[in-house]
């Protein structure tokens, strides 16, 4: 599998803008720079391409499930956060002013939520607060709620 | 000189100047800073050289109505007390622990912990360790270790020492290390098998003027002193003032019904699981039990740092990390093949383990080395110096003190018609809600720092699920002689000496009126020689 950097996204349309193919493999890049890369910097590019879909098949198959696992997460989060339960609003959390590409900003999200420790505990699962959200949205980008 | 008091003639009577009650690390360290002195030193010990169950330890049999006390297997009666099963965990409590915190109730100590560091300094000594201790940060630079810079406004590194003398046990015991200095000091009496009976006071209750000690074969001592010192443990020590308190009608610090409440102990479980998809060697080689100056035993964890605890409203903790060893290293494979070679059994994929040796070869060597030098073997179990690529989150809490949770007399009675014990111990919600936080700031700081996922335990994600499922005693007895300058909230006073009573002291962790995190026998020795100081004056 390659792996391409989700596409910059403009002021409108940003939420359809969002495929959940991106968004996929946007969760993936955050683990994977989390796991692999410096800290919390910001990659330059996307060179470990290799290392990321190690990790997430890894990670993500081993210890938080695949797609359907991070989705029922996000069900669960959207639970507890009932306020998020809409798809505009949590793609505008995510995606911040759309000046960055989608997953640079995901990413700097993600680094930020650490940094000041707003994260959330997803059955147990000690999640930064963005990579709860981008749960979320997989949740309703499963039809189940819009 | 050490007797038994079943050698000697029934009513029998011992003139000394300071009785201390109890021989376990709290009284023998009296004894021993108080040997050589011009002080009559009588120290009656309960059971005799070594572990017998029927002709003493049976008589900490009680009842327990709360969460599970082992009241018999967490403590031992007999010479050295329960230092006989010590683990040699050592470390001093945090300056936090001494403070009134205005978000726990009940907490803090009349004294600080500048009041306790000089001994602190002496009980390591005592404790076995032969030299100072480095700073953590000259431990750390000593180890070559550079820990993950983790957020030092939420989290903080926190080092214990292991006594090297406990590396020798069963061989170092206190009694086996203090004997001597029991057998020939000619100021000490050491009476074994004295087991407490009673106490008399004079008429305004304000001071002890006798105990009497029997034997379980029937023979009866009396000890007349001036000074008497409870150091029976954090149990031991509130049934004795309340079976003084009934023997007397009264006093024995109990006037507000204080003594035996704020039972405590350190809960310690599993709160999390840190997750990772590559090994974690370089963690594995930093949070993990080490080998440091002068071939001392260190373990470095984690805390919660005073201001996250303020913040948040907590108490205090500490975490230890517990590693699962890979299956697929090099180092089990080499596991199997020197167990194979033991026992003579070759296994057809002999082949197999040795090409994995061979592929896995710098941890194999690097998690051999780290093995054998921490002193295990290669047959043994255990995870030690095994690839991990998981590990447990195992916390040691701080108790919130609770009055409801109380060592009490029970209505059963002991072969010496003493009123048996009866342990009421709790715990509250601040204890999860302290192990939720604190896991979930060690788990967002490791994923922040790329060195695996976290996830808390069942516990610490709903509170329907009883807490006494996951944490378990330490045998850590804690609290129920609290220390206070005022007599409505505590037993004793800032020097130890039981409120009301001119002449009766108490010694050990029951006077801890809050507990911290830290394993408690170092401020239990620290608050030993501050006593024997005084008592010298």
């Amino acid at each position: 599998m390659g792996f391409e950097p989700p596409r910059q996204i403009g002021d409108h349309g940003a939420a359809r803008a969002l495929e959940r193919r991106h968004w996929l493999r946007a969760f993936v890049a955050l683990f994977g720079v989390l796991s692999f890369g410096p800290p919390f910097g910001v990659r330059e590019s996307w060179s470990e391409e290799a290392h990321l879909e190690k990790w997430l098949r890894l990670f993500s198959v081993d210890f938080l499930g695949d797609g359907a696992a991070l989705s029922h997460l996000g069900a669960i989060y959207l639970a507890s956060n009932p306020g998020e339960r809409n798809r505009k609003r949590l793609s505008r959390l995510l995606s911040g002013d759309g000046t960055n590409p989608v997953g640079l900003s995901l990413i700097e999200n993600v680094a930020r939520d650490w940094l000041e420790h707003d994260v959330a505990v997803v059955e147990g699962w000690v999640l930064a607060r963005t990579e709860a959200r981008i749960c979320a949205v997989l949740h309703i980008m499963d039809g189940a709620l819009v | 000189m050490i007797e038994d008091l079943r050698d000697l003639p029934h009513g029998t009577t011992v003139t000394a100047d300071v009785c201390l009650i109890g021989a376990g690390a709290a009284g023998i360290t009296i004894a021993r800073e108080l040997a050589g002195s011009t002080l009559r030193v009588c120290l009656a010990e309960g059971g005799g050289m070594q572990y017998e169950y029927q002709e003493s330890q049976v008589l900490y049999r009680g009842d327990s109505i709360g969460v599970p006390v082992s009241l018999e297997g967490g403590r031992l009666r007999f010479l050295g007390g329960t230092t006989n099963h010590w683990s040699g965990r050592c470390a001093p409590l945090d300056d936090v622990d001494f403070r009134r915190r205005d978000w726990i109730p009940h907490s803090g100590w009349p004294i600080d912990r500048t009041e306790l560091d000089p001994y602190y300094a002496r009980a390591r000594t005592v404790a076995g360790f032969s030299s100072a201790w480095l700073s953590d940060a000259d431990t750390l630079s000593y180890l070559g270790i550079a820990l993950p810079s983790i957020n030092e406004e939420w989290l903080k590194p926190f080092l214990w020492h292991f006594t090297p003398a406990m590396k020798d046990a069963p061989a170092w015991r206190w009694a086996n290390a203090y004997g001597k200095v029991l057998r020939e000091s000619s100021n000490i009496h050491a009476l074994l098998h004295a087991n407490f009976k009673a106490f008399s006071t004079e008429k305004d209750r304000s001071r002890v003027r006798n105990v009497t000690v029997t034997s379980l074969n029937g023979v009866s001592a009396t000890i007349f002193a001036k000074i008497f010192v409870l150091c029976c443990g954090g149990i031991e020590n509130a049934r004795l003032l309340l079976l003084g308190a009934e023997q007397n009608a009264g006093s024995f610090g109990n006037e507000n019904d204080l003594v035996g409440r704020y039972f405590m102990q350190h809960p310690r479980g599993p709160a999390g699981l840190i997750v990772s998809a590559e090994r974690m060697s370089r963690v594995q080689g930093q949070f993990n039990i080490l080998r440091g100056p002068d071939d001392l035993e260190l373990e470095i964890g984690l805390t919660l740092t005073p201001q996250i605890q303020e913040k948040e409203r907590l108490l205090n903790c500490s975490a230890v990390l517990q590693y699962q060893g890979d299956p697929t290293s090099g180092v089990t494979a080499a596991q199997d093949i020197w167990r194979s070679l033991l026992t003579g059994r070759w296994s057809p994929d002999m082949g197999e383990k040795v090409g994995r040796i061979a592929g896995d070869f710098g941890e194999f060597v690097h998690g051999l080395e780290h093995r054998l030098s921490s002193g295990h073997t290669l047959a043994r179990e255990g995870s030690t110096g095994i690839p991990s690529r998981s590990a447990t989150i195992l916390l040691d809490l701080e108790q919130a003190p609770d009055p409801d949770s109380r060592i009490s007399l029970s209505q059963d009675r002991d072969a010496l018609g003493l009123r048996r014990v009866q342990a009421n111990w709790r715990l509250s919600e601040l204890e999860r809600r302290t192990a939720a936080r604190f896991t979930t700031y060690i788990a967002a700081e490791f994923a922040r720092l790329g060195i695996g996922r976290g996830r808390l335990e069942p516990w610490l994600q709903d509170e329907r699920i009883p807490m006494t499922g996951a944490l378990q005693e330490t045998y850590h007895y804690i609290g129920t002689t609290r220390m206070a300058d005022d007599p409505r909230e505590g037993v004793v006073d800032r020097n130890c000496a039981v409120h009301g009573m001119d002449n009766l002291y108490v010694a050990g962790s029951s006077v801890f009126p809050t507990a911290g995190h830290a394993n408690p026998t170092l401020t239990i020795l620290a608050l030993a020689l501050r006593l024997a100081d005084n008592i010298r004056r």
